[in-house]
């Protein structure tokens, strides 16, 4: 047996007092994919900085990494910086952030065989063609003068794989590399990566918070909480036999489906869309008409008074577009809202009490408030809908039993926003959604920000809610592992349309549009006899 | 009384400092309204250009006024026209920044910026001259000129930074309840630009007394016999060789006040905030 690609011993990483990363020892064989899987504030992104020495200021490893045999830790910055670029590559989550603006592809791929390998510029470029050719960019359709702005997510992840391997590093690591994309894009990527692997000699240390996401694609996986590994095995082995009781809930809670909700014998309906199209008009030109992108065509569609029903889509298919529209904040360029039989108008025209019957929870738990306004002023924003505004003791006094139903205590009312992690955020903005008691709520990707444990239960709360209050979810994802967990009817929407509608489970078991079929192939799925 | 110990162990040592600074001068130009060392109308040529002494703490400038007494009643004009002028900036420019963020890429926005950009085309100085020479010099014009160029620099920060916060959920689930742009601007955005205007407040600040002390050392700030520390080292900088204490008094004067304005914006924009706050 010869030695492994990295091997990581006793890595200990300490900020001030804390200890982020405890004691821990992987190794990654040549030519091997090893899965890093741990849910946010794990360790296991610094355990990957801490190896190749880019850790934040402040930030003291102890322990010993060593790459093919080789010493990194021994290494002085001038050399850690000829090791990374040319023996270790990385990419990261955002490829929105991660490529500079203002050069082109070409040359910042060549830029990393100019630096370490001394190329000549023009060397360098053809290199560049032939790597970025590789990662299925080719210099025939994309150019090399291309800029980042012109790329879609995936295409500029795309580019940054290509800049990794550029000089055919011995390992690569790949910090969430697929989480900021669509289920589509995702897999192209994570069959991109899986091909690098399997083609050469390289190593692949793939950092992701998703256990399917490893299913298929690394041999072995090691599992942290709070810094330690808790659990490491070959994979299949893992996910069949997982011997921690933190494993276990990990799995259980990536496939957790809330208990369903009975729905009521004779629904009236609630949101009822007609033909609705939605556009915006760009900027004209002197003596020509300003052109019209349109984001949302023709859909219509219902959600009776109680049901769940998924909107799923991929990024600008204008689903978004569609619950701004919903919400009366986007003016319709032709067809109809109604809800609960008004009509929904964009603008200061809407009767309050229309609003005051729809809510939405957003993605971002750390966007979605106020950071200067106490919890409780956050909550009773939504009174501002209704006629008879609530004296301030009864706000309170609402407020507290908002909170206690989401299960946080009355008590929190006093804090600030920053106080609260990611999932008592998008508690909150439940809570602040449901003080009003809306019959809608429109959830627009909200548990995709979320660690799975915690995204499990949110999907418990919002499934209790909803016995409790009869509400009716708009629930919005990309995620169809989420959607079949949580509605009883999914409509699936394509460039401004809808492909395909029906009960979720016979539309994700038999997709009857190839779109809709393309979209559940993709979605990384863990093998059902391995966790059976 | 333990919230207000509390509040006070808690503010950052900046903000500290900053206060301490301020209000010196503050309590100074106060103080100069009942009370001055010597009068400052009173000349005593005999006693020009005297060191620092017992009897006058600073020593006397080359008419034999005390400078002590000069510096206090300098500060009453300097801070009085920064004060207002940043008072009018920040009147006029917050609410027109505010009012473009509103209406982004609307044609009131345009209608704003365009007309900030025009009072920007012209030279400060030059039209605080103008307005200056066509209402004769005073303090009060002085004031009115800084204050009216102060005015497209708050509206341009304003709008830049509620630009940043109008894209925020936050303010979609402030418009889901219903509340117009006004409402949003004023709870919503407001707050939340805060820190930045702070600082730009402070910093207007300082430049305010600084041009104050330009205009009045060309001759068109406050007039004689009232002091203020521009016209101080106007008038000092032919003595500079033989009496450097003329001009290095009002010099330091106009640095510890700047500083110490900084100092408190800059602890003022930490103390507001309450993600640092808590944390303290």
């Amino acid at each position: 047996m010869s030695a492994p690609r990295l091997a990581i011993e006793g890595l200990s990483v300490r900020i001030g007092d804390m200890t982020v990363v405890d004691r821990i020892t992987l190794s990654i064989g040549a030519g091997k994919v090893f899965g890093l899987a741990g849910e946010s504030g794990s360790g296991k992104s610094m355990t990957a900085l801490a190896a190749i020495g880019l850790l934040p200021q402040g930030a003291v490893r102890s322990g010993a990494a060593r790459l093919d045999g080789n010493d990194l830790f021994g290494l002085d910055e001038a050399a850690m910086c000829g090791v990374r670029g040319r023996h270790i590559g990385m990419i990261f989550q955002e490829p929105m952030t991660a490529l500079n603006p203002v050069r082109s592809i070409g040359d910042q791929v060549a830029e990393t065989l100019v630096i370490h390998a001394g190329m000549h510029r023009q060397a360098a470029r053809d290199v560049a063609a032939d790597r970025l050719d590789r990662v299925g960019l080719p210099a025939d359709r994309i150019g090399l003068d291309r800029y980042p702005h012109e790329l879609s997510g995936g295409q500029r992840q795309r580019v940054m794989i290509a800049q990794a391997i550029a000089l055919q590093p011995a390992l690569l690591i790949a910090d969430e590399p697929t989480t900021a994309l669509d289920v589509t894009t995702q897999a192209g990527i994570l069959d991109l990566l899986g091909g690098l692997v399997a083609e050469g000699d390289m190593s692949l240390l793939l950092i992701t918070h998703d256990l399917a996401v490893l299913a298929g694609l690394s041999s072995s996986i090691a599992v942290m909480k709070d810094g330690r590994i808790v659990e490491t095995g070959e994979t299949e082995t893992l996910f069949r036999h997982h011997s921690h009781a933190y494993t276990a809930s990990l799995l259980a809670a990536s496939n957790h489906r809330p208990q369903a909700v009975p729905l009521p014998d004779k629904a009236d309906p609630l949101l009822r869309i007609e033909d609705l199209r939605l556009g915006y008009r760009g900027r004209g030109r002197l003596f020509r008409a300003a052109p019209l992108s349109e984001a949302v065509r023709g859909v219509s569609l219902s959600v009776d008074e109680g049901e769940s029903v998924g909107l799923v889509g991929e990024s600008g298919c204008g689903k978004s577009t569609l619950a701004r529209a919903i919400l009366g904040l986007e003016p319709p360029r032709g067809g109809s809202i109604t809800l609960a039989g008004t009509a929904v108008t964009a603008g200061q025209m809407m009767p309050a009490h229309t609003r005051a019957a729809m809510q939405i929870v957003f993605q971002d738990p750390y966007g979605s408030f106020n950071p200067r306004h106490p919890v409780e002023r956050l909550v009773a924003e939504p009174f501002h809908l209704l006629d008879d505004a609530p004296t301030r003791a009864e706000a309170s006094r609402a407020v507290g039993a908002a909170l206690e139903a989401v299960g946080l205590s009355p008590q929190d009312a006093g804090k600030y926003i920053h106080e609260f992690s990611g999932g008592q955020r998008q508690r909150i903005a439940i809570a602040r959604a449901l003080v009003i008691r809306p019959k809608l709520i429109i959830l627009d990707e909200a548990v995709s920000a979320l660690d799975v444990s915690i995204r499990a239960q949110i999907l418990d709360l919002l499934a209790g809610l909803r016995r409790e209050f009869g509400l009716a979810y708009l629930f919005i994802s990309h995620d169809l592992g989420v959607v079949r967990a949580i509605t009883e009817r999914v409509l699936v929407m394509k460039d401004g349309a809808i492909v395909e509608s029906g009960e979720t489970e016979r539309v994700l078991a038999s997709p009857a549009h190839p779109y809709t079929a393309e979209l559940v192939a993709a979605s990384p799925q863990i093998p059902q006899e391995w966790v059976a | 009384m333990r919230q207000v110990t509390s509040a006070f162990v808690k503010m950052p040592t900046s903000l500290i400092v900053g206060i301490m600074l301020t209000s010196l001068f503050l309590v100074a130009a106060l103080v100069s309204f009942l009370w001055t060392p010597h009068a400052v109308e009173s000349l005593n040529i005999a006693a020009r250009l005297q060191p620092p002494s017992g009897d006058h703490l600073l020593g006397t400038d080359h008419f034999g006024r005390d400078m002590l007494s000069m510096l206090m009643v300098g500060a009453r004009t300097s801070i009085a026209v920064a004060i207002v002028a940043v008072g009018i900036g920040m009147g006029l420019g917050v609410p027109l920044g505010l009012l473009a963020a509103a209406h982004r890429g609307g044609w009131l926005d345009d209608l704003v910026m365009r007309g900030n950009d025009l009072v920007f085309a012209f030279p400060s100085l030059v039209i605080a001259i103008l307005i200056t020479a066509v209402f004769g010099p005073s303090a009060f014009n002085a004031i009115l000129a800084i204050g009216i160029f102060n005015m497209p620099v708050f509206a341009r920060v304003t709008r830049g930074s509620a630009l940043a916060v109008w894209t925020q959920d936050f303010i979609l689930a402030a418009r889901v309840s219903g509340k117009g742009a006004a409402r949003i601007s004023v709870e919503h955005i407001l707050p939340n630009i805060a820190n930045v205007l702070i600082v730009q407040g402070t910093i207007q600040f300082s430049l305010g007394i600084l041009a104050e002390a330009g205009l009045s050392y060309v001759g068109l700030g406050a007039q004689p016999p009232l002091p203020s520390w521009g016209r101080m080292l106007a008038d000092s900088q032919t003595m500079i060789s033989f009496a450097p204490h003329l001009a290095v008094l009002p010099g330091l004067a106009i640095i510890a006040t700047v500083l110490g304005l900084n100092l408190t914006g800059d602890g003022l924009r930490d103390l507001l905030d309450p993600r640092l706050r808590r944390q303290r």
